[in-house]
C-alpha cells in the first residue's frame, strides 16, 4: 500500500489560497523584476568574456581527471557530466540546470568533507546508499544507457556508487553541522551544509567550474533550476535563534518579547522560519521584510520551515 | 481573443484550483508539488492565453495542462532527486491512533489507487474521480479507447486483492 496520505487533499482551502496568492503576486511583481534584469545582461556578458579567458587556462589542466588525492573519486568530471546529460536527456533549460547543479552539489560535499579531514566511508552498505540499481529499473532509462553502450551494472559501478559515496560525505557533514546547531530543522541543516560546501567548491575550483559552465551551458543559480514555484511573504522578523529567523505577518510588532514564538504563530495563524546564514549581519528582530522562497515544510498547524531565495528589508 | 485581466484570472482560479491540485496530487502524490504544478500552470495559462481557443472547454484545457506538467515532473531529474532526498530525510511517519481509526473506506480506496502504477492510476482517476467517459479519457490522454478500457480493466484487477472486503466501485459513485 502507498505511503501517501490521501487525507491531505480532503480540505484544500488553504492550498487554494496559497496558489491564487502566489500566482497573482508572481504576475504583479514580474514587471518590476524585468526592469532589474536589464543591467544584469551587461554583467553577464562581462562574466562570459572572462570565462572565455579562463577556458584556455583550464584546457591545460583537463587532460587528467581532477582527483583530490590518488585514492579519491574524481570531482567536476567531464565524463560523468556528459554521461549523465545523455542518460537523463533533460528537455528544458531548468531541468538541465537542475541536473548539473545536483552533480556539482554532490562533488561539493565530497571535496568539502575531505578538506575538513572527515573520514568518508568508501565501502557502503545497502542502507547507506541514496540510489540503488532498483531506482534505475525502467525500460526507458535502460534504452538510454544502451545508446551510451552502458549496461545498468556498469552505470551503477561507474557513476551511481561514487554518487552514493558523495551522499555519504553529505551525511557526515550533516552530523557535523547538527553538532554546531543542535536544534536545526532538517531543511535548514541541509541548506546550511549545502551553502558551506558550495562556497568551498566554487572558491577553490573557480576556473574549472567556469570552464564547465561554458562548455555545458548551465547555470549554478538555484532560481534557474526546475520547479521554482516562487512564494512570497511579507512580515516582521520576530525571532532570531541558532541558524534561523522567524517571520510573522500581521500586527505583531507590539507582541515581540511578550509572546513565545509558538504563541505568536498560533495567535497570528502564520509564521515561517527561514535560514539565517545569508543574512546574519543584515537583519534584526523588529525588521519588516519581504521574502521570496521556493521550498517549504509544514511545522505544526500554522507554521512552516522554508528556504530563502531573496530578502528585502522594508524598514 | 481578448487577453484576460488579472481579476478575470482570479475568477478562473477560484473555480478550478482545488480540483486541479487534487488532479496533480493523484499523479505526483505530494501536496507541495501539486500546488507548485498548478501555480505554474496558471502562470503559463496567463502568459500564453493565445494558445487557448475559446471554443474548447476551459476545464478540459486546464486539466490537460496539469496532466502534462505532472508527467513532465515525474520524468524529471528533480523527481528522482527528491526521491533520493526523501530517503536522506526519511522521517518516521506520524500516524496517530485516532487517524487510523478514522481512516474510512473511501480513504483506503484512494490510497490503494494512488499505489497503482501510473498507467492504471491515471485512467482510474479520470474514470472514477473526474467522472470522464472512456472516450473523453482517450482524447485527454491521446490514446485509443481500447487502451483506456484495457488499463481500466487491469487497474480494477490490481485493486481487487487490496480491497477484498470493500464494495469499492459502489463507494466511488456515492
Amino acid at each position: 500500500m502507498s505511503k501517501v496520505d490521501v487525507t491531505v487533499i480532503r480540505d484544500l482551502s488553504e492550498s487554494k489560497k496559497r496558489v491564487i496568492g502566489n500566482v497573482v503576486q508572481h504576475i504583479e511583481q514580474r514587471d518590476n523584476k524585468k526592469r532589474v534584469w536589464r543591467w544584469q545582461y551587461s554583467v553577464i556578458s562581462v562574466f562570459f568574456t572572462a570565462c572565455i579567458g579562463l577556458f584556455f587556462y583550464s584546457q591545460l589542466q583537463l587532460d587528467n581527471k581532477l582527483l583530490l588525492s590518488s585514492n579519491d573519486l574524481p570531482i567536476l568530471d567531464e565524463d560523468e557530466m556528459s554521461t549523465m546529460l545523455n542518460a537523463y536527456n533533460p528537455q528544458s533549460e531548468q531541468s538541465r540546470n537542475e541536473l548539473f547543479q545536483t552533480m556539482i552539489e554532490m562533488d561539493a560535499y565530497y571535496a568539502y568533507a575531505l578538506s575538513k579531514g572527515i573520514d568518508i566511508n568508501h565501502k557502503l552498505e545497502d542502507k547507506d546508499r541514496l540510489m540503488s540499481k532498483q531506482n534505475l529499473e525502467d525500460d526507458h532509462f535502460k534504452k538510454k544507457l544502451a545508446n551510451l553502450e552502458l549496461s545498468v551494472d556498469e552505470y551503477v559501478e561507474k557513476y551511481i556508487e561514487p554518487f552514493n559515496i558523495k551522499g555519504s560525505a553529505r551525511n557526515e557533514l550533516l552530523k557535523d553541522y547538527q553538532k554546531r546547531y543542535e536544534n536545526s530543522f532538517p531543511l535548514h541543516a541541509y541548506l546550511g551544509v549545502k551553502k558551506e560546501a558550495m562556497d568551498y567548491l566554487t572558491a577553490k575550483y573557480v576556473d574549472r567550474i567556469s570552464y564547465l559552465k561554458q562548455k555545458y551551458q548551465f547555470s549554478l543559480d538555484p532560481k534557474d533550476a526546475y520547479m521554482s514555484g516562487t512564494k512570497y511573504k511579507t512580515g516582521y522578523v520576530v525571532a532570531i535563534e541558532g541558524d534561523r529567523f522567524l517571520v510573522v505577518s500581521g500586527e505583531v510588532k507590539d507582541l515581540i518579547g511578550h509572546l513565545s514564538n509558538e504563541e505568536m504563530i498560533n495567535q497570528k495563524e502564520n509564521g515561517i522560519w527561514y535560514p539565517l546564514h545569508e543574512v546574519k549581519d543584515k537583519i534584526t528582530v523588529g525588521n519588516m521584510v519581504s521574502v521570496t522562497y521556493s521550498m517549504q515544510e509544514r511545522l505544526g498547524e500554522y507554521g512552516f520551515v522554508a528556504n530563502l531565495d531573496e530578502i528585502k528589508i522594508e524598514k | 481573443m481578448k487577453l484576460l485581466e488579472i481579476y478575470e484570472l482570479e475568477k478562473i482560479m477560484e473555480q478550478h484550483t482545488e480540483r486541479l491540485i487534487r488532479l496533480a496530487f493523484y499523479y505526483v502524490r505530494d501536496l507541495q508539488c501539486a500546488e507548485d504544478i498548478v501555480q505554474d500552470v496558471f502562470i503559463k495559462f496567463y502568459d500564453h492565453q493565445q494558445n487557448y481557443e475559446e471554443r474548447g472547454e476551459l476545464r478540459a484545457y486546464l486539466s490537460k495542462l496539469v496532466t502534462n506538467k505532472s508527467k513532465d515532473y515525474l520524468r524529471s531529474w528533480t523527481y528522482r532527486k527528491i526521491q533520493v532526498q526523501q530517503k536522506i530525510f526519511a522521517k518516521q511517519p506520524v500516524i496517530r491512533r485516532d487517524m487510523l481509526v478514522q481512516q474510512d473506506e473511501q480513504t483506503l480506496i484512494e490510497n490503494a489507487i494512488l499505489a497503482l502504477p501510473l498507467k492504471q492510476r491515471e485512467v482510474l482517476i479520470y474514470f472514477y474521480f473526474e467522472e470522464l467517459s472512456v472516450m473523453e479519457i482517450a482524447e485527454l490522454l491521446s490514446i485509443p479507447e481500447s487502451t483506456v478500457k484495457t488499463r481500466l480493466r487491469r487497474g480494477r484487477e490490481l485493486l481487487k486483492p487490496k480491497l477484498q472486503h470493500i464494495e469499492w466501485e459502489v463507494l466511488l459513485h456515492e
